[in-house]
């Protein structure tokens, strides 16, 4: 398999108590193509391109593209639910010591998922329709012998208490609760083992918009309740704005820019970030401004085009970016951004 | 006045009859539609939004039976206006047939279920001209290369003899878009067409929804319920809570001047581009009711903020006309039930 130039640029950041809780290394999540009656290898979908970011403690870290661009992968590949192909994932835990996730076997990483969890996109899908609520979210619990009997009741009931529902509904199936509900359910199984670390994948796109805004504010809640650190993954870019400190914005398996969110959002130094920001419909009718249409489709990860990955669809695209794929490099402090002309370019910010 | 409306929709009301009851799926759906406006019918899940179409295309699902009010349509041929009562008409007679795909199209909101997977695109567009118009196969075809260049997809020829499968999501919507189309209908009602769909795309379907409504001047019902894509789309919008529309009004006031508290509420808890950080977002407490137990009197009546106990859980508040064609089905501005019609301002 060849090298391909990816970001090898460390953006790295520091939170506010200093610490770095997540480091992720050149990841690269590689599915390969077979055809034929042999099932011989063909080509690879590279879902995952050569993705690097820090997430400092206690931040919470927005991952946000359009479907396809590899942002649930690079979740799942964290969380070990995909083996990447290569690349680091490192975890600093509490007391420094930093272990690399991604050369644990099976049986190491059972004990480490105590330490980050997930919670899903489709609140339909991710529970288990045949366990009650004490099952689901005491699950995590009695798989790691932390807890059984009485002592699981409690525990259940004081996780289902910090989300917002009711101990007494501890019995019912999930088809007894509603989108928003589930998503609190999830929510609860997540934290069942005092995690420092949540990857939220998609956590209310598949939610009402007043439901929407319960489940964003106990997000946000847990987060200063329990110290939580995020990994934030959603396209909607109001709500990555609502939510995140920092955001990288993935396309084609690459992170084509990354900065704080104030910053990225009022000046954007990637020309897909200043389309993807401009191509949100705004509840304002006073307010229509001329919106950048992209021609076009996202190109298939299994045959990207040449140089730049956005270069078909960029209206300021050059010779170079036919050519050149640009590297993620530190722009203005602190600010990353893996264009060429990014320094030349003016851009519409989103405000 | 009247010559320009070309569909109204007055007290509509549907109920599904299902094992476990009867689900009043629509109880008060008002409104009217001039020729050339798009109106958004905007709620959230399960509020009637999808039903509130089947009912104008009169499709009603099974077990749903339309049990009261009336849709009237007003076609327009050879300089006359035909008005057609919709719901007495048998959903497969000739009458319903010649409106549908004619007069009254109607997009989907997943374009992979809508399309059949086992026809190419162009067979299916073939479809919906040669029943509706009077052209030889060869004649078709050409319409539907055209219908397709229409929509901006590149190489129609290629297109046409193309299975959905082998076409992009934002593909298949404009083919869903162009069948749609193809027989110049005067009202089209597009069933949340860009909720599938990535926020580029949707930027490129709206854009193109917007150029040929210009172009066409047809009339447009966009179910949808995302308050951005209204605002950029719409000329009035018709909220809707638990199958009843509870505000009817322009677009502007809708956002600027938003008179139900629903409104109010949905509109505070959206996350916008142009907040400040940290700020919470404000929330509806509670959920939507489940359709089978309608909470007596106003529906809203356990979420709202402006909640007046022994009114609004005993009244069923009725359409309330207010200035400049604006309607609102709330008591607080029923000047019989209150003394103090004008709450505190959002």
């Amino acid at each position: 398999m060849t090298e391909l130039g990816g970001a090898n640029g460390h953006n790295g950041r520091t939170g506010q108590n200093g610490q770095t809780l997540l480091e992720v290394k050149d990841l690269q999540m590689y599915f390969p193509i077979r055809k034929g009656f042999f099932r011989s290898v063909v080509g690879h979908v590279r879902a995952v391109d050569g993705v690097s970011f820090t997430i400092a403690k206690g931040d919470t870290f927005g991952l946000v593209g359009e479907s396809g661009c590899g942002k649930s992968t690079t979740g799942r590949c964290i969380m070990r639910l995909l083996d990447p192909t290569s690349g680091e994932i490192i975890y600093h835990d509490d007391h420094g010591q930093a272990t690399h996730i991604e050369e644990l076997s099976g049986q190491e990483m059972r004990p480490f998922r105590r330490h980050m969890q997930i919670m899903f996109q489709d609140p339909y899908a991710s529970l288990n329709p045949r366990l009650t609520l004490k099952h689901i979210v005491g699950e995590p619990l009695v798989i790691n012998n932390i807890c059984r009997g009485k002592e699981l009741e409690e525990r259940v009931a004081q996780l289902l208490r910090s989300v917002g529902l009711s101990p007494e509904h501890m019995n019912r199936y999930p088809h007894a609760f509603s989108g928003g509900q589930r998503q609190r359910i999830g929510l609860a199984r997540a934290l069942a083992l005092n995690p420092n670390f949540i990857v939220a994948d998609e956590p209310v796109s598949a939610l009402d918009v007043s439901v929407q805004a319960q489940v964003l504010n106990l997000i946000e809640d847990l987060q200063e309740e329990f110290g939580l650190t995020y990994l934030f993954i959603a396209h909607n870019m109001s709500v990555i704005k609502h939510i995140c400190d920092r955001v990288a914005v993935m396309y084609v398996g690459k992170i084509v820019e990354v900065a704080e969110t104030a910053e990225l959002f009022g000046n954007p130094l990637h020309p897909y970030t200043e389309a993807l920001l401009s191509a949100i419909p705004q509840p304002d009718p006073r307010n229509k401004k001329k919106r950048i249409v992209l021609e076009g489709d996202v190109p298939n990860p299994a045959n990207p085009p040449s140089g730049c990955y956005f270069h078909p669809r960029c209206a300021y695209a050059k010779d170079i970016c036919r050519q050149e794929s640009p590297a993620l490099k530190e722009v203005k402090p602190d600010h990353f951004s893996a264009c060429h002309f990014a320094n030349e370019l003016q851009l519409m910010s989103a405000l | 006045m009247s010559d320009d409306v070309i569909l109204k929709v007055n007290d509509l009301h549907t109920y599904f009859f299902t094992e476990s009851g009867q689900i009043r799926a629509l109880s008060g759906v008002d409104f009217t539609l001039q020729r050339g406006e798009v109106l958004g019918i905007v709620g959230e899940s399960g509020c009637g939004k999808s039903v509130t179409a089947q009912c104008i295309m009169n499709m009603v699902p099974n077990p749903g039976r339309i049990m009261g009010g009336s849709i009237n349509y007003y076609r327009r041929a050879n300089g006359q206006v035909e008005e057609i009562d919709i719901i007495n008409q048998h959903p497969r007679g000739r009458v319903m047939r010649s409106l549908r795909g004619n007069d009254i199209a109607m997009i989907f909101q997943e374009p992979m279920t809508s399309l059949d997977p086992v026809y190419t695109v162009g067979s299916q567009l073939l479809e919906a001209i040669t029943l509706h118009q009077d052209v030889t196969k060869v004649e078709a075809r050409e319409v539907a290369i055209d219908a397709l260049a229409k929509v901006h997809l590149p190489e129609p020829h290629r297109i046409i003899d193309s299975y959905p499968h082998q076409l992009s999501g934002g593909q298949r919507q404009r083919v869903m878009i162009a069948i749609a189309l193809s027989c110049n209908p005067s009202l089209l009602i597009a069933d949340e067409p860009t909720t599938a769909l990535d926020v580029t795309t949707q930027a490129q379907i709206l854009d193109l929804m917007q150029e040929l409504q210009e172009a066409t001047g047809m009339s447009i019902i966009f179910i949808t319920h995302d308050l951005g894509v209204v605002a950029e789309m719409c000329d009035s919008v018709a909220v809707m809570y638990l199958g009843k529309v509870v505000e009817k009004t322009d677009v502007d006031s809708a956002f600027y001047d938003p008179k139900h508290p629903y409104t109010r509420a949905l509109l505070r808890s959206i996350p916008r581009m142009d907040e400040q950080k940290n700020s919470r977002l404000a929330v509806i407490k509670g959920n939507v009711p489940d359709p089978s137990v309608v909470p007596l009197g106003c529906p809203f009546h356990p979420r709202c903020p402006e909640y007046m106990p022994g009114i609004c859980n005993q009244v069923v508040p009725s359409m309330i006309e207010l200035e400049n064609d604006r309607a609102v089905r709330c008591l607080l501005y029923d000047k019989n039930q209150v003394q103090t019609p004008q709450p505190v301002a959002a």
